[in-house]
C-alpha cells in the first residue's frame, strides 16, 4: 500500500476501511487480542505513514482505533502501553484528538516512569549512607555513547544550544531542557534543605531510556544524554569538553536572553556535534577498555595502606630493626622497648619465621627478655603486600602490553613509510618515462629544431618543409647530368650539416631522398632519365666526402629523378635555370617511432 | 526563535492546570507535579512578526501545608497569576503571591487570570473584576476573566503576557 499520497482526503479513504478491516473484524472474531493484532499488522503502516501524514494519519486512526482502544484499554491497559508505545512513543501524542488522549497520556507515563525517581532517590541515599560514588560507578558498564548535548540557561532552564547525532534527535528540546533544569533544581533545593554539606551535587539522572548527565557551570547546565551511566573516565572527559565550552562561549552564556538565533549558538553546536561524532567514533575502539576507575581506587588504596605502614615504623622508633625483619622474613612486626624488654607485635604467617625474628631483635637490641606477641595471621599485613605486589605485576602487564602495542604500532608505521618511499620511487620513475614518451613522440619535432638552428644562416634550407633545395646554385647545364663543380661543393658542405643533425636519428629514419629536377623543356621521358643520372650523381659525388661519409647514413640515402615535376616559378613564370637542380628531403619510420614510445611508457 | 520562562502561580485549585491544558503546544504530563511540583508546557505565539516561544512553569503548591516552591520563580520574565472568581479568599491571596515573585524576579510582567468564570453571571464576573483592578491594577498590566472550561479569554490573557515581556525586552 503506498501511503506517500498528496491528498489527505484520499489517506484516510484508503486507510480507513482496510483498518476497519484488519482491526474491527478481526477484534469481533479474536477477542481479547487487540494489542497482537495492532502490532503484527499496523507497526510498519502507522510508521511510514506518520513520517509523511501524521494529522491525516491521526485523523483516520482515531475513527477506527478509538472505539477498539476504549474497549480494550479497560481491561488491558498494561500491555496495550506496553505494544504501542514504541510504535507510537511521542510522535503522534501531538495531533491526537481527544478521544485517544487519554491513551496517549497513559503512553507518556510510560515514558515518564523511565525519569525514575526511586532511581534518584536510592542515589542519594547511596551517598547518605556513604557509599563512594566512585563505587557506585564501578558497578555500571563504562562504555556509554553521548548521543545529545545541551546547553541550558541555569536562571531560565531555557535551552541555548542543543547538539544530537543523527537519528539522535531529543524530542520537544525546549521542554526536555526546562524539566531537566526544573528537576535539577529541584533536586539541589532538596539536598539544600536536607542540610548536609558532604553531599555531591547530583549529576545523573535518568529520562526514558536515556541517562543524563548534568554538569554546572557558571551560567549554564550542560547536559550529555547518554546510553548508560558515564564513568570516571568519560565523565572528566566530558567535563574537559564542557570547560573548554564555557571558557570560550561564558560571557556570551551569561548574557543569554532567551534569543538562540545568534550565529554564536550555532558555532557552539557545530562544536558539540563535532564532539559527539568524535566519540562515536572512539566509542567502537574503546569497548573492552579497562576501568579507569578501578585503577584510581586501587592506586588510592595503596597510598593509604603505605602511609598506614609507614606511621607505625616510626611510631615504635625501631625502625631500622624492623626494616631488616621485613626484608628477611617477609613479616611486618612492631617493636616497643621499655628498659631492657623488648615487646614484639604483629602478625606472622609461618611460626618458624618467630624464632629467625627473635634472632634478629637479640642480635641487635641485645635485650634482657623478649616478650613475644607475634600471631599467626594469614590476613595480616603481609597479605597486603602480597596484594600491592599483585597490583604492582597487574599494572607492570598492563604496561607491557601497552609498549608491546607502541611498539607495534611503530613497526606498522614504519612499514607504512617504507611503502610511501616506493611509491614515490615509482612516481618519479613513472615522471621520467612520460618525459621520455614525449622526447620521443614528438621527435620530428626536435629534429625540425634542430635543423633550423644548423642550417639558419643558409639559403637552401627550407624551414617549412624541412628540405634541402640547391635552385639557386645553377649546378646543371640544360639536357646535362654534369654538374657545376663548384656549386655542388658548397651542396656538398650543405648537405653535411643537414646529415649530422640527423644522424643521432638514424634509427628513427626510413629514409633520405636526394631527388633530381629538371626544366619543364623537351621529352618527359629523358627528363626523367636525366634527373635520375643528376640525382645518382649528386650522392655519389657527396659521399666522396670522408666527413660525410663517416657520419655512417650511406644506407639511408636513396636518389630519385623526378624530371620536370616540380619546376620553380618566380611570379608565376618557370626560371628554368634553377628548375635543373637537386633537392634532399628525410621521413621518419613513425611506426618505429610509435612502437618505441609504447616501449619507453611500459618501461621495457 | 525567542524563548522566555513563564510562571504560573496562585492558590491549590484555582485551576492553573486547566488553563494549561487549555492552551499549550506541548507538556510533560501530570505526573511531574506530584513529584517535584512543577509542570512544563510549552506555546509558540506569533506577535508582531516574532516568534516567542513560551516555557511555563506551572508550579504546584499555593496552600499552607505546602507553599511555592520558590526556587521555580527564579529567571522568571513574566508571571500569571491566578485566582478563583467563586473563591474571594483566592484573589486576597494575590497581593502575597506579587511579593514573593517581585523578591525574586524584580521587574516582571504579570496577569492576573480570573478563572472559572464560566460559574459566574456577566454582571457578577464585572463586579468582581472592577473589584480586584481597583486593588491591583497598578501592578497588573491585564486583569481578565477567563475559563478553562469553556475556553473564554484564555487565549487573550496569553497574548496580552506574551506582549507585555516582548516590549519589555
Ligand atoms: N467550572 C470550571 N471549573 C474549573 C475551571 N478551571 C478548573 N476547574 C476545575 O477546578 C479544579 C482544580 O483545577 P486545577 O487545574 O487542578 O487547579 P490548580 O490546582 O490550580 O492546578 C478541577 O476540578 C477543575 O476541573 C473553569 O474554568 N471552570
Ligand atoms: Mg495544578
Amino acid at each position: 500500500m503506498d501511503l506517500r499520497l498528496e491528498d489527505p482526503e484520499e489517506i484516510i479513504k484508503r486507510v480507513t476501511p482496510l483498518l476497519n478491516e484488519i482491526l474491527l473484524k478481526n477484534l469481533e472474531e479474536k477477542e481479547g487480542r487487540t494489542v497482537e493484532i495492532l502490532s503484527e499488522y499496523l507497526a510498519s503502516v502507522i510508521k511510514r505513514a506518520s513520517q509523511t501524514h501524521l494529522p491525516e494519519l491521526s485523523e483516520a486512526l482515531q475513527k477506527v482505533i478509538a472505539p477498539a482502544i476504549s474497549k480494550e484499554i479497560a481491561n488491558n491497559q498494561e500491555v496495550m502501553i506496553d505494544a504501542l508505545y514504541p510504535i507510537m512513543g511521542g510522535m503522534i501524542s501531538k495531533y491526537v484528538t481527544q478521544s485517544i488522549k487519554e491513551l496517549m497520556e497513559q503512553i507518556n507515563k510510560k515514558i515518564e516512569q523511565g525519569l525514575s525517581f526511586e532511581r534518584i532517590k536510592r542515589k542519594m541515599k547511596a551517598k547518605l549512607s556513604g557509599v563512594s560514588e566512585t563505587e557506585l560507578l564501578l558497578e555500571e558498564s563504562s562504555d556509554a555513547l553521548i548521543s545529545s548535548m545541551f546547553i541550558i540557561h541555569k536562571e531560565t532552564g531555557i535551552l541555548i544550544s542543543s547538539a544530537s547525532l543523527e537519528n539522535r534527535e531529543i524530542n520537544e528540546p525546549h521542554l526536555v531542557a526546562s524539566m531537566a533544569s526544573a528537576i535539577k533544581d529541584f533536586i539541589n533545593d532538596w539536598i539544600s534543605r536536607s542540610g548536609s554539606e558532604t553531599i555531591e551535587e547530583v549529576q545523573i539522572l535518568s529520562y526514558a531510556n536515556a541517562t543524563l548527565y548534568i554538569e554546572s557551570a557558571g551560567s549554564v547546565y550542560v547536559i550529555a544524554f547518554l546510553d548508560s551511566e558515564p564513568d570516571y573516565e568519560l565523565r572528566s572527559e566530558i567535563n574537559t569538553f564542557f570547560a573548554s565550552l564555557v571558557k570560550e562561549h561564558g560571557s556570551f552564556f551569561h548574557a543569554f536572553e532567551g534569543d538562540d538565533s545568534s550565529p554564536e549558538t550555532k558555532e557552539i553546536a557545530e562544536e558539540m556535534r563535532a564532539y559527539l561524532l568524535a566519540q562515536k567514533n572512539i566509542h567502537r575502539e574503546e569497548k573492552g577498555k579497562s576501568n579507569f576507575a578501578k585503577y584510581i581506587l586501587t592506586a588510592v588504596a595503596l597510598a593509604v595502606g603505605g602511609y598506614v605502614l609507614y606511621g607505625l615504623y616510626v611510631w615504635y622508633g625501631e625502625y631500622v630493626v624492623e626494616k631488616r625483619i621485613a626484608r628477611e622474613t617477609g613479616t611486618l612486626v612492631s617493636i616497643s622497648r621499655s628498659e631492657e624488654k623488648v615487646l614484639l607485635e604483629g602478625y606472622v604467617d609461618d611460626l618458624a619465621k618467630t624464632k629467625r625474628i627473635e634472632t634478629i631483635v637479640k642480635e641487635m637490641l641485645k635485650p634482657k627478655e623478649i616478650v613475644d606477641h607475634l600471631h599467626l595471621d594469614v590476613r595480616s599485613l603481609q597479605n597486603l603486600m602480597g596484594k600491592i605486589s599483585q597490583e604492582k605485576a597487574e599494572m607492570r602487564r598492563k604496561l607491557d602490553e601497552a609498549d608491546r602495542k607502541t611498539e607495534q604500532s611503530t613497526r606498522q608505521s614504519e612499514a607504512l613509510l617504507a611503502k610511501v618511499d616506493s611509491l614515490d620511487k615509482r612516481l618519479t620513475q613513472q615522471e621520467k618515462r612520460i618525459a621520455a614518451f614525449g622526447k620521443i613522440i614528438h621527435m620530428d619535432q626536435e629534429i625540425a629544431q634542430k635543423l633550423a638552428e644548423a642550417l639558419k644562416a643558409s639559403p637552401y634550407y627550407h624551414e617549412r618543409t624541412q628540405e634541402l633545395d640547391f635552385a639557386k646554385l645553377d649546378l646543371y647545364p640544360v639536357m646535362q647530368s654534369s654538374f657545376n663543380e663548384k656549386g655542388m661543393r658548397v651542396a656538398a658542405s650543405v648537405f653535411e650539416k643537414y646529415l649530422s643533425v640527423l644522424a643521432p636519428y638514424r634509427a628513427y629514419i626510413k629514409s633520405i631522398v636526394i631527388e633530381g629536377h629538371s626544366d619543364s623543356t623537351g621529352n618527359p621521358k629523358r627528363n626523367l632519365e636525366i634527373t635520375q643520372k643528376r640525382a645518382d650523381a649528386a650522392k655519389a659525388y657527396f659521399l666522396s666526402h670522408t666527413t660525410l661519409r663517416n657520419l655512417g647514413m650511406d644506407r639511408l640515402l636513396t636518389t630519385q629523378g623526378v624530371g620536370s615535376k616540380k619546376p620553380v616559378l618566380v611570379d608565376g613564370v618557370e626560371d628554368k635555370n634553377a628548375s635543373r637542380r637537386i633537392t634532399v628531403h628525410f621521413s621518419l619510420d613513425k611506426e618505429k617511432i610509435l612502437k618505441k614510445a609504447k616501449e619507453v611508457l611500459n618501461g621495457l | 526563535m525567542v524563548s522566555k520562562k513563564m510562571i504560573l502561580i496562585g492558590d491549590f485549585g484555582v485551576g492553573k492546570t486547566s488553563l494549561i491544558r487549555r492552551f499549550v503546544d506541548n507538556q510533560f504530563s501530570d505526573s511531574y507535579l506530584s513529584t517535584i511540583g512543577v509542570k512544563i508546557s510549552r506555546k509558540s505565539i506569533d506577535v508582531d512578526g516574532i516568534t516567542l516561544q513560551m516555557l511555563i512553569w506551572d508550579i504546584e503548591g499555593g496552600t499552607e501545608e505546602k507553599p511555592v516552591n520558590t526556587t521555580y520563580i527564579i529567571g522568571a520574565q513574566g508571571c500569571i497569576l491566578v485566582a478563583d472568581l467563586t473563591r474571594e479568599s483566592t484573589i486576597e491571596h494575590i497581593s502575597t503571591y506579587i511579593e514573593t515573585v517581585e523578591k525574586i524576579v524584580p521587574g516582571a510582567s504579570y496577569v492576573l487570570a480570573l478563572n472559572k468564570s464560566d460559574k459566574l453571571s456577566e454582571d457578577e464576573q464585572k463586579q468582581l473584576c472592577e473589584k480586584t483592578e481597583n486593588r491591583y491594577a497598578k501592578r497588573i498590566e491585564k486583569i481578565l476573566p477567563v475559563s478553562a472550561k469553556s475556553g473564554q479569554g484564555v487565549e487573550e490573557m496569553f497574548m496580552a503576557l506574551a506582549t507585555q515581556t516582548l516590549t519589555k525586552g
